[in-house]
């Protein structure tokens, strides 16, 4: 329990901090990525998002301010002066919010508001619960700093990385449990991958946010090849052009749909992913040959 | 160029291809966060969850 708290997410420094009578502490996968030697206690600790949570009111915005709703009433982001702020709204706990978080235009400082009468008796609260821990990484990613991606993420015994892309049903999961317990294979993540650029390499990076196998590591590794994803017969290979390639992974990212310059900025991005990575389409069994079959070609 | 014309050995420069369009599906509720594939519910709304807002698993 702490009323201090700092985060690294694919390699973005996250301080979070709170009034004294709201204990914070970071919940589920998320503990994986929680700075252990304690960077806030440094003088020189300079993180790239610095994030105060508070026991509040959440209100939400006039309806006027409506930037973006993704339609499931779960969350909405509302534009508030140059910034922004996002409602968290759940059937069960009433038609009030439960949580909201304001942002400053870049996502560099927030303020995250709690209900007490929902939260109070379940201290400490995890600040970035989802969806805002992820909601957050989507907006600081566009603002030049990589995209998220639905993928498994392999790290090989040579500490090249490969990307298993795919939607829901594409076989992700199967793909990073097949890998799992192969000698010297790390899994970064069974769901969700973070890639950024760093020079002329890719890095992928894991993330907390993971799927059914519940594979969720903090590390990274250069990004050699990306396969999309597809359940088959047999194990193949089919060569997929950067033009499709860059509109697969579009498909198969997170954007800011609401944001001009940040969709520009991840379509830019992903074509440098696409033209220095190995970009094909697997059709795979879900069986150990896929794993030998990747590993052979 | 025109599609019917050999291209030249010499220009360096590749055959003319015939444009083609293909359709990449875009999943609306993949591409947006704030479900949970398990549940089908936010965080904190699912009394499964390891916490308030823990959700085990995440909406692809």
């Amino acid at each position: 329990m702490s009323q201090e708290l700092a985060l690294d997410i694919a390699g973005i420094t996250i301080a979070l901090g709170s009034d004294a009578d709201l204990p914070i502490e970071a919940e589920g996968a998320a503990r994986k990525f929680v700075c252990t030697d304690r960077p806030q206690d440094r003088s020189d600790f300079r993180p790239e998002v610095r994030i105060r949570t508070r026991w509040g009111e959440t209100v939400e915005p006039p309806a006027a301010d409506l930037l973006f709703d993704p339609g499931k009433g779960l969350w909405r982001l509302y534009r508030l002066g140059h910034g922004h702020r996002f409602v968290f709204t759940a059937p069960l706990l009433g038609p009030l919010p439960y949580q909201a978080a304001s942002f400053n235009e870049d996502f560099s400082e927030g303020e995250v508001e709690i209900r007490r009468e929902v939260f109070g008796h379940r201290v400490p609260v995890y600040p970035l619960q989802y969806p805002l821990d992820e909601l957050l990484m989507v907006h600081l990613l566009s603002h030049g700093r990589g995209v998220e991606v639905h993928g498994s993420g392999i790290v090989s015994p040579d500490g090249s990385g490969t990307l298993f892309a795919g939607q829901s049903g594409a076989g992700k999961t199967t793909m990073a449990k097949l890998w799992f317990g192969q000698p010297g294979v790390t899994i970064l993540s069974d769901e969700r991958v973070v890639l950024r650029q760093e020079g002329d390499d890719i890095w992928m990076y894991g993330t907390p946010w993971h799927g059914d196998g519940r594979i969720a590591n903090q590390g990274r590794a250069r990004l050699r090849r990306i396969f999309f994803l597809r359940h088959a017969e047999r194990n193949r290979i089919a060569p997929v052009s950067s033009t499709e390639s860059i509109a697969r992974l579009f498909a198969c990212g997170f954007a800011p749909f609401h944001h001009r310059a940040g969709l520009d900025y991840t379509l830019q991005f992903l074509e440098q992913v696409v033209n220095r990575c190995t970009c094909s389409e697997l059709g795979f069994r879900p069986d150990h040959s896929a794993v030998a079959f990747v590993r052979d070609n | 160029m025109s599609p019917d014309e050999p291209p030249d050995p010499g220009s360096g420069r590749k055959p003319y291809e015939k444009p083609t369009l293909s359709e990449v599906a875009l999943r609306p509720e993949e591409a947006v966060l704030g479900n949970c594939k398990t549940m089908g519910v936010a965080g904190p709304a699912e009394g499964d969850c390891t916490a308030l807002g823990g959700c085990m698993t995440f909406g692809s």
